[in-house]
């Protein structure tokens, strides 16, 4: 079994009157990387900080490598926790040279110049960086000023790597780049991550497991495909992906099939969840992603629908589709080189489309 | 949020919150010892600086009679024994008109200078801002040089042409014209900078709807102002009440007080410490109400006009009426800055005051006085030993002050921020009599060293430390300081590796800025320099006191060459922007 690197237990923070941070537990594993994901201020940052030592929780108890670090009004400071970090404004020492930020960290362990300059020159090497070191950070692009960062977090061998939306400061490209670079490293080094991010493609790259968070509370801990594909709560739905969310009450439930009323124009077939049982009367939650959904096609037949085209747009890869059916309005996506050509279309969504909510 | 009612929700919040925060001193105790000496250290002596002397001020300066209990009539009866009325009415009336004339004289420039096609601008803004380096006591000189009654250069002119001066220079009216000629830029600059970042559509849109351009400024322009005329009002009022120097040496002769130097009398023949705390007390009274005055008339109304996008302002053309409104600007120019300051080197190289100027009359004499002087040699001394030190307790107790209020939790750190601050309105005749009335007893016995003048320096310029301190800090990410702390490094040497480094421009700033400052302090070391712990400025007034003009002037000469050499020191450290503070 693997090693348990980081524990939270019921973690929470408040900032006055407001509660940033409400009861969050979490394990994370050792080689591990977990991604923290969530909308601004819904406390991703401020758990991240808590391990990192910057702020005190106000309830709960903070544990790396089996030694508590935090509880409730109690915290020890940041520089006695072993921790690497990587920041949102990349924080690289600007009176500094790039050799001299990633020094620091193993002069303040005290090892001997020749060793310091051993590492140094290896983490430059592993950020691709090898020709900089003598370079101040004015003189580096914001993407190269976050490969110092990396090296220099990296560098010390941290028990634990936290990184703080390291990427948002950068251009799209770079950005996707650096994600695979990042997931590369982890992989290779067997680095045990936090990593906090709004992006949810970003989450979904780099993640073992993405842990969904809003207003403070966790609504979800699950691997990228189980997030998509499962989401546990309406919010996971719709923050993770495109998705249509639809109400409706459970009509009948026999031979292992479910019909749901809902505003669409016809009853919805879905599959019974697994966890927990649907019975005639109850009121659900159903999402299906528009890539699942198809446009055109045979005009009758199970779960098929008549909709109004309401608006088309053209986004390269596909079209981006809305369609009035009943009185819902389902995005959908048509193939790039199959676009519907009337105004009226049916729209087929098979029973596996569908995805039935808990909550 | 505007709830005028301290509601229970309120109440509970801020208990909640000085909870929080003494839990948060509490834990940093725990934690990180280091860090809590430092900062706490700091508080307190802070504390002890700044709220020990003043809160002594305000408390003596109510119990004029001993133990007695406090009645206005007798602090009235007090008041009238030591002549302090006559003072007060002094400068009261001194300040009055000085404010009034300066007001006259600024805002006609600062119009011009922010708002037309007047040529010459950045000359006259120079030349005003140049005028305030000088200090007051220096100017002084020149113009009893030049106005003086019988050797005077422009009376004996005036002469004999058959035209006399229309006032006297030792005299209230004489006082008032110095007073003017050295404190307008007060008004004129923090006007000038409001009016070129005043967002110009305003006014078009007065034109637009066909008001006239003096309409226009009377109706919209001057009220949009309203807020940096009020400040600038308020600094030259203060300022012309709190100064000590030119008052001394004009009213020396002309035979008048008032409150700074009756204190300074009060401290000197024989010392009666607890008249001067009543004689301050109006002083204190004035400051206070003039900075409420000010809070009050700009929080009324909300002034929305920097938008930034001033740069598109077209200056308003003049025509003819340009060059009359330069030779108005280059006359003041010329009156406050170019004219004393040349008289003054001029009459540091004569070889006795009153001599005409020619070659023959010109020499190093004073030069080689001030050089052979043992006097001088310990003043320069004392001068550059107290401003060094003053300096740099300044910027390091204000760094850890501003570090405090900026980065932490910890309660009370409002207070400290108006600890830090309330000095640089006070008058420091005040402040050396709160000082004095602590320091002249154990168990600090102070008086008559050089540590009282530390501390007077070091209390009266924190201010500048923090401002400047402060407004690095802000620019500066906290993640650069936590990037340090992940990395293993304590909280001191954060500060040593990190912090302070990314703050030395302003630091550096701050620290040029209260050295040369200090060095020329003339209220507080008069008011406390015994034989031996003299600075340049009380040697240049003794030497003018005895009469001895021409070496009071050389070593004014060779205080502006240090003023303004470390102005120049400061702005290429820092760039623009140093003027205003």
């Amino acid at each position: 079994m693997a090693q348990v690197k980081l524990e939270l237990r019921g973690l929470t923070k408040r900032f006055d009157d407001v509660v940033a941070v409400n009861n969050v537990d979490l394990v994370v594993e050792t080689g591990e990387s977990v991604v923290l994901l969530g909308p601004s201020g819904c406390g991703k940052t401020t758990t991240l900080r808590a391990v990192a030592g910057f702020n005190r929780p106000d309830g709960g108890e903070i544990h790396i490598d089996g030694n508590r670090v935090a509880a409730a009004g109690e915290s020890i400071p940041p520089e006695k926790r072993g921790i690497g970090m990587v920041f949102q404004s990349y924080a690289v020492w600007p009176h500094k040279t790039v050799d001299a930020n990633i020094a620091f960290g193993l002069r303040i362990q005290g090892l001997s110049r020749s060793e310091v300059a051993e590492r140094t020159k290896k983490a430059l090497e592993l950020v691709q960086m090898g020709g900089l070191s003598g370079r101040y950070p004015a003189e580096l692009s914001g993407g190269q000023q976050q490969r110092v960062a990396l090296a220099r977090a990296l560098v010390v061998e941290p028990t634990l790597l936290l990184l703080d939306e390291p990427l948002s400061n950068l251009d799209a490209a770079l950005r996707e780049e650096m994600r695979f670079e990042i997931r590369d490293l982890q992989h290779r080094l067997g680095l045990t991550m936090l990593y906090v991010t709004h992006d949810q493609q970003e989450a979904m790259v780099v993640a073992d497991r993405v842990v969904v968070m809003n207003l403070g509370e966790v609504e979800q801990v699950a691997p990228p495909e189980e997030i998509y594909r499962r989401p546990r709560t309406r919010f996971v739905a719709g923050f993770v992906g495109q998705a249509n969310l639809i109400n409706g009450e459970v009509s009948e439930v026999r031979d292992g099939r479910a019909w749901i009323k809902t505003p669409l124009n016809a009853p919805c077939q879905v599959n019974p969840p697994e966890g927990f049982a649907l019975e005639p009367g109850r009121e659900v939650g159903m999402v299906v992603r528009p890539e699942d959904i198809t446009v055109g096609g045979s005009s009758d037949g199970e779960g098929v629908f008549r909709g109004c085209l309401e608006r088309r747009a053209f986004l390269g890869q596909n079209y981006d589709l809305t369609v009035r059916v009943g009185d819902a309005e389902l995005r959908c996506q048509a193939p790039k080189d199959a676009p519907p050509a009337t105004e009226d279309v049916s729209v087929h969504i098979p029973p596996e489309a569908w995805w039935v909510l808990e909550d | 949020m505007a709830d005028d009612t301290l509601s229970p929700s309120l109440a509970g919040r801020l208990v909640r919150r000085a909870a929080a925060g003494a839990g948060e001193l509490a834990h940093t105790l725990r934690q990180e010892p280091i860090k809590f000496a430092v900062l706490v250290g700091a508080a307190l002596l802070l504390a002890g600086l700044v709220g020990w002397p003043l809160g002594t001020l305000f408390w003596k300066g109510f119990q004029v009679k001993g133990d007695g209990p406090f009645t206005l009539t007798n602090y009235i009866s007090v008041f009238q024994e030591g002549g302090l009325i006559d003072a007060l009415e002094n400068s009261l009336y001194i300040s009055g008109w000085t404010t009034l004339f300066s007001l006259l004289i600024a805002v006609p420039m600062a119009w011009a200078v922010a708002r037309t096609d007047m040529p010459l601008k950045t000359t006259i803004t120079a030349a005003s801002a140049a005028t305030f380096v000088v200090p007051s006591f220096i100017v002084v000189i020149s113009w009893i040089f030049l106005l003086g009654p019988n050797e005077g250069s422009v009376t004996l002119f005036l002469e004999s042409i058959g035209l006399a001066l229309p006032f006297r220079i030792f005299s209230r009216e004489g006082l008032i014209f110095v007073l003017t000629l050295h404190l307008y830029p007060l008004i004129f600059h923090t006007l000038a900078s409001a009016l070129s970042n005043m967002d110009a559509s305003y006014e078009e849109a007065a034109g637009a709807v066909g008001a006239g351009k003096l309409r226009t400024l009377w109706s919209v322009t001057m009220p949009l102002m309203l807020p940096a005329l009020v400040s600038g009002v308020i600094l030259v009022f203060l300022d012309s009440l709190a100064l000590f120097g030119a008052p001394r040496a004009i009213g020396l002769s002309g035979r008048f007080h008032v409150l700074t130097t009756k204190i300074y009398v009060l401290f000197r023949h024989p010392p009666r410490f607890e008249l001067a705390a009543a004689a301050a007390l109006p002083l204190m009274c004035f400051t206070v109400v003039a900075l409420w005055v000010q809070k009050w008339l700009l929080g009324r109304k909300r002034f929305t006009t920097l938008t930034g996008r001033a740069a598109g302002a077209k200056p308003i053309e003049l025509g003819l009426w340009k060059w009359a409104l330069l030779a108005f600007c280059l006359l003041i120019a010329f009156l406050g800055l170019l004219l004393p300051v040349s008289t003054l080197v001029i009459s540091s190289f004569l070889s006795s005051w009153g001599e005409p100027i020619s070659w023959e009359n010109l020499t190093l004499e004073s030069y080689t006085v001030i050089a052979d002087s043992p006097d001088v040699y310990t003043a320069v001394s004392n001068g550059l030993r107290l401003s060094f030190a003053a300096a740099t307790i300044c910027v390091l107790l204000a760094i850890a002050i501003v570090w405090m209020v900026e980065r932490t939790e910890i309660p009370g750190r409002g207070l400290l921020s108006f600890l830090a601050m309330v000095p640089f309105a006070f008058p420091s005749v005040a402040l050396a009599v709160g000082l004095i009335l602590i320091f002249i007893h154990p168990p600090f016995e102070l008086y008559g060293t050089l540590w009282i003048i530390l501390v007077a320096y070091t209390v009266k310029r924190i201010a500048f430390a923090y401002i400047f301190a402060r407004n690095a800090l802000k620019q500066l990410s906290p993640e650069m300081e936590e990037a340090a702390r992940v990395l293993g490094a304590g909280w001191l040497r954060t500060m040593g590796e990190v912090t302070l480094p990314l703050l030395k421009g302003g630091l550096a700033a701050a620290w040029v800025l209260i050295f040369s400052i200090c060095l020329r302090e003339l209220t507080m070391s008069i008011l406390f320099y015994l034989p031996g712990t003299e600075t340049m400025a009380v040697i240049v007034f003794n030497y003018f006191e005895d009469g001895t003009f021409e070496v009071a002037a050389a070593i004014s000469v060779v205080i502006l060459v240090i003023s303004f050499a470390s102005v120049y020191l400061v702005k290429s450290v820092i760039g623009k922007g140093v003027q205003e503070v």
